[in-house]
């Protein structure tokens, strides 16, 4: 186990034979099976991540849904909607070359965290992608901020919980959908908390300096 | 010395908030405020000019307690103050205790001649209204520091930081860091303009 803090691993990908593949093992044995969801299409995918957002979320995403069907990037920008927070890493079995350039645009635009190829990378690039985005994720002030929002009943996540001088109130489910959708008073918020936490500091760094005198 | 206020006491969200904080303000200046204009909601039906005379001309502080956007302070969902009658405080002392009063208005304030200005770049907040008492004495701490102690606007920032810190410090200890990080949203949004950045301007150039 990486750490205690809930995550979940959420895999797109349409193939049937996926769960018996080595990685598939390989994930539960290393994060427990309880935090692996596989789903077969992205838009039962993205309804399972829509419905279970309490836990920091790993997509992976595979490319190649087949020629009649979506490829995986299509769905990159639906997922980014839902949060900010999901790290999604995108797997593609036929290397970077076949991705359209103005695809690999949409890609950084809509911060695709990580490209594995599963024909060069093998799965234990996939594995230290994954443990990757979860120290990542433990250590986004926003990701914290959105759990500790979540730990709180739904009725005072509801109730207005900030006052704005302008008279406008917010609850916390406000505050959470800002930080979710990357907002200026959502980045805003994460940037206050780490600002106190160095006000804090600084002042037992004056603390530690006037003790030494 | 002078002080005119300006509270939007009336207002449904946040009247009562602002009528403390101008209270708060006022009981600590007042052994060292020779006459004092507080001007609420009602008052404000009335134009800014009708007022401003009665300092005859004197340089006064004004401190503003009610909604703000970017370039205007709003008394009763009406803008009341802005570029075009900021004039009115040509050599005077103004703290617009507003959200967003720093963005532009500052600077217009200062380009008609307001020798300070105090505001704040952004939206101003506070949370958990049993620790607003702490969110005000922050807000009120610089021109308690410079009427009360005369200290200049670079002593005034300093003691101000203190103050902040102060309140950030409480509220981590009896809050959380959530409730703590909105103060000190407040603290960095907080502006000062000051003429010919002469920062050593203190209470006896507005008597």
């Amino acid at each position: 186990m990486v750490n205690n803090r809930p995550f979940q691993i959420v895999i797109i990908d349409d193939d049937l034979r996926f769960k018996e593949r080595p990685i598939f093992d390989e994930l539960i044995e290393r994060f427990g099976e309880e935090n692996i969801i596989w789903r077969e299409t992205p838009k039962e995918g993205l309804e399972y991540i829509e419905s279970n957002l309490t836990k920091r979320t790993i997509v992976i995403l595979d490319y190649d849904f087949g020629p009649k069907r979506s490829n995986g990037l299509m769905w990159l920008k639906p997922l980014q909607d839902t949060s900010s927070l999901i790290y999604v890493i995108l797997n593609t079995s036929h290397g970077v070359a076949i991705i359209p350039p103005d695809e690999l645009k949409d890609c950084i635009n809509n911060h695709l965290m990580a490209l594995v190829d599963k024909a060069s990378d093998g799965y234990e690039k996939v594995i230290s992608e994954v443990e990757k985005a979860i120290g990542y994720l433990n250590n986004r002030v926003d990701c914290i901020l959105e759990e500790w929002i979540l730990r709180h009943e739904r009725f005072t996540r509801e109730k207005p919980y900030i006052r704005i001088e302008g008279g406008e109130t917010m609850s916390l489910n406000d505050v959470l959908n800002e930080i979710r959708k990357d907002t200026i008073f959502g980045r805003k918020m994460s940037n206050n908390i780490i600002s106190t936490a160095i006000t804090l500091m600084q002042r037992d760094i004056a603390k530690l300096e006037n003790s030494e005198k | 010395m002078n002080i005119l206020t300006i509270c939007d006491n009336n207002d449904t969200k946040r009247g009562e908030y602002f009528s403390t904080s101008e209270q708060n303000l006022i009981d600590k200046l007042q052994p060292n405020i020779s006459s004092h204009q507080s001007l609420k909601t009602k008052d404000c039906q009335k134009s800014l000019d009708n007022y401003t005379p009665n300092f005859n001309g004197k340089p006064f502080l004004c401190v503003a307690y009610a909604h703000g956007n970017e370039s205007s302070i709003a008394v009763d969902n009406e803008n009341y103050i802005h570029f075009e009658n900021s004039y009115l405080f040509n050599q005077s002392f103004f703290y617009a205790c507003c959200c967003l009063s720093a963005k532009q208005l500052g600077q217009q304030m200062m380009d008609n001649g307001c020798k300070v200005f105090l505001g704040f770049e952004s939206t101003i907040s506070s949370c958990n209204p049993e620790a607003e008492g702490i969110y005000q004495d922050c807000e009120n701490a610089f021109m308690t520091f410079f009427v009360n102690e005369g200290l200049n606007i670079q002593e005034c920032l300093k003691k101000v930081e203190e103050k902040y810190t102060e309140g950030i410090v409480h509220l981590s200890l009896s809050y959380g860091l959530f409730e703590t990080s909105i103060l000190q949203g407040n603290y960095n949004a907080f502006r000062v303009f000051c003429t010919n950045d002469d920062f050593s301007i203190t209470k006896d150039d507005f008597v």
